[in-house]
């Protein structure tokens, strides 16, 4: 199997899993996602085509909505700390633990903004074309988005 | 998933290497079992798009034989195949796994499973010239199954393969018949016995019989006899008929004669075997 | 920590981001069509799979015109269109490549097969070998003593008719035999220069012009014919050989 399918495999859960805070769901909805893709693309250069790949995956999650019943407060996912400690055995600092809290706070658009961009490696072309805003207001919301969380973890600093 | 051939012939001057041939093969091994020369080869390179028919035509799911679209789907590993000088197993893999139109990184993956699957990983550095008979096969196994055809064509795929090699060889083609049209010629009849399906008999470039081992056993029912006989009239009888085998048995000789009738009164009917069906049909060629 | 740059940032929020890991990934992306290899990329591989002595004699060649050029006292159009026909030697018995070495099947039964390599191997060897001639052609002419057209002509020729003749080997004899009949065709034809070149002047006398013109003019259509023949022939499976 291609090295950019499976890369791309674990960023689309990781985006999915993000929005819909469950493992399993987030799977379903990832292989949802490339199946469709696949059904609308001949296979050359998936490369070319994330925009389109990461539309049907915030399509399919937004679907899905519905089971994030829970106010985002009090869903803090120490669970999946746990989880994702066990599986991944990632080095938990408390910086992590002390980001991941910050992050909830911050709206879901720049949620969504800081993973695509920071984690995923999305340029800003693919999300402006994710997102249906102008280049400079991608630039523009990430730069603040980033700011906001900056701000919070001070707050958090002195708390 | 169908392969159609509709009257498919061969000719070459005044020799007819193929006759007519019509068949329709879904997913599942076909063993296409001839004497030398019978045509098997010629059949299997017409269906590869190597020779063209003179008549007929060959589809697999109405995608006509010429079309590159067909050879998307298709694995052969001819009964001689050579290599570039200087090509190590690894270099053969690769350029193979181009044109057939794998980019780099998925035939790196491919080279590498497949090499795994014949036990040849260790060698991939090799050269080709340095590999013994069988290795050698078992690279040509692994370069048709590259991009995972539909249909496989194999024409005496368990040739200079050790009874090692040939048990592994045969476990691996019954899995890919699954969901495959796998095609493989030979004159081993065991092999055709343990993993075919459905067996083809072809001779004088037609297709005599075609059906499973015990559809096309069941025409020679009757034709094969065991006699017991003193050692001095052995070689008479042997004269009279073909004789797959003989045993001793005490003074006697019991022999196992291909008969149409009854050959001598003490004689026996025995349940045929594929071997004997393959001498039945292919006695003047084994003969040669 | 607010002092962090972009790439720290990354890598703490993909730790942030983290997700349990994936449970039914292998099974999945087994069943994911595999990534094709267009035109292009097919293109772009056969030109890697030219044997690098070949660029490496044709560059020689290349460098023993210009000594020509640079060296010889006279008769510099005669003794480079002798050296010529190796260029396109080296140049033509990469397409007797599959047959010698019995790869025809193989490459015939591909996705990408035996006539679209042969194809790839005209565009590749028809431009790099115009390239190099025109190269040849200037540098030639600098010192020719013939103007720029006759040069053109007495130094095309000699490539095309030996180009045209090798492809019509390669067509006719299989395996390794067609490799020595188109050496020896090249010898014939540089000798034929070499001997008619220093002997005197009568080759290359203008009345002879039309004969060259001629010669050329044939020997083109000859190229492009044998071209178009060897790749029906890669399609039809003669390049087998067989009966």
């Amino acid at each position: 199997m291609a090295i950019e399918i499976r890369d791309q495999y674990d960023k689309i859960y990781r985006y999915c899993y993000h929005k819909v805070k469950n493992a399993v769901l987030a799977e379903d909805l990832t292989q949802e996602t490339f199946l469709r893709f696949f059904s609308q693309t001949s296979y050359s250069e998936i490369g070319k085509q994330l925009p389109y790949l990461y539309t049907i995956a915030r399509n399919l999650c937004t679907d899905h909505f519905r089971l994030r019943t829970f106010d985002r407060e009090k869903e803090l996912p120490e669970d999946a700390l746990e989880d994702v400690a066990q599986h991944r055995m990632i080095e938990q600092t408390e910086l992590t633990l002390v980001i991941r809290q910050a992050l909830h706070v911050l709206p879901e658009d720049e949620q969504e903004l800081l993973l695509l961009r920071y984690v995923n490696e999305l340029t800003v072309s693919e999300l402006s074309e994710i997102t249906g805003l102008s280049r400079f207001a991608v630039y523009r919301k990430t730069k603040t988005a980033l700011e906001h969380l900056k701000t919070r973890l001070r707050k958090e600093d002195f708390s | 998933m169908e392969l159609y051939l509709n009257r498919v012939t061969k000719q070459y001057g005044n020799k007819i290497a193929c006759d007519r041939i019509s068949l329709r093969m879904k997913s599942g091994v076909y063993g296409l079992l001839g004497a030398n020369g019978a045509g098997k080869t010629t059949l299997m390179r017409m269906i590869c798009g190597v020779m063209t028919p003179t008549s007929g035509e060959i589809t697999y799911d109405g995608i006509d034989v010429r079309q590159e679209a067909y050879r998307d789907v298709l694995g052969y590993l001819p009964q001689n195949f050579g290599y570039y000088p200087d090509f190590r197993v690894q270099d053969f893999m690769m350029y193979l796994a181009a044109l057939k139109g794998l980019p780099k990184n998925p035939a790196c993956e491919r080279t590498a499973s497949l090499l795994r699957l014949v036990s040849l990983e260790k060698e991939s550095k090799r050269k080709i010239k340095t590999l013994s008979g069988g290795m050698k096969q078992r690279l040509g196994i692994a370069q048709a199954l590259l991009n995972d055809p539909k249909i496989l064509i194999l024409d005496e795929p368990t040739a200079g393969l050790d009874p090692k090699e040939r048990v592994k060889f045969r476990n691996l083609i019954s899995r890919l018949g699954q969901d495959r049209i796998v095609l493989l010629s030979t004159h081993i009849v065991s092999d055709v016995e343990y993993i075919a399906g459905e067996i083809l008999m072809m001779k004088d470039g037609q297709i005599l019989h075609q059906g499973s081992r015990d559809e096309i056993i069941r025409t020679i029912h009757g034709k094969i006899w065991e006699c017991c006989v003193p050692e001095t009239n052995a070689e008479q009888l042997c004269t009279e008929h073909t004789v797959i085998n003989l045993r001793n048995s005490g003074k006697d000789i019991i022999l196992r004669v291909i008969s149409d009738t009854i050959p001598r009164e003490n004689a026996v009917s025995a349940e045929p075997t594929l071997e004997d069906l393959y001498l039945y049909y292919f006695q003047e060629e084994a003969e040669q | 920590m607010k002092q962090m740059r972009k790439k720290d940032w990354s890598h703490e929020l993909t730790l942030a981001f983290a997700a349990p890991a994936p449970k039914r990934k292998e099974a999945f992306l087994k069943t994911m069509p595999v990534p094709q290899l267009d035109p292009r990329g097919f293109f772009f591989t056969q030109l890697q799979y030219i044997r690098k002595r070949t660029w490496i004699f044709s560059i020689f060649i290349l460098l023993a015109c210009i000594g020509i050029v640079r060296f010889a006292s006279d008769g510099v159009c005669w003794k480079t269109a002798a050296l010529l026909p190796f260029l396109t030697l080296i140049t033509t018995t990469e397409f007797a490549r599959s047959t010698q070495w019995n790869m025809v099947e193989l490459e015939m039964s591909c996705k990408y097969s035996l006539s679209q390599i042969l194809m790839a191997r005209f565009l590749i060897f028809g431009t790099v070998d115009f390239l190099i001639l025109g190269v040849i052609i200037g540098i030639v002419s600098t010192q020719s003593e013939f103007y720029l057209l006759r040069t053109v002509l007495y130094l095309i020729t000699p490539c095309t008719m030996t180009a045209a003749l090798s492809l019509w080997i390669i067509r006719r004899t299989p395996r390794n035999e067609s490799i020595y009949f188109c050496a020896a065709a090249s010898a014939f034809i540089s000798i034929a220069h070499d001997l008619a070149g220093s002997s005197g002047a009568y080759f290359y006398h203008p009345d002879l012009l039309p004969v060259w013109e001629f010669l050329c003019l044939a020997s083109v259509c000859f190229l492009l014919k044998q071209g178009k023949e060897l790749l029906s022939s890669a399609r039809k499976g003669q390049l087998l050989f067989i009966h």
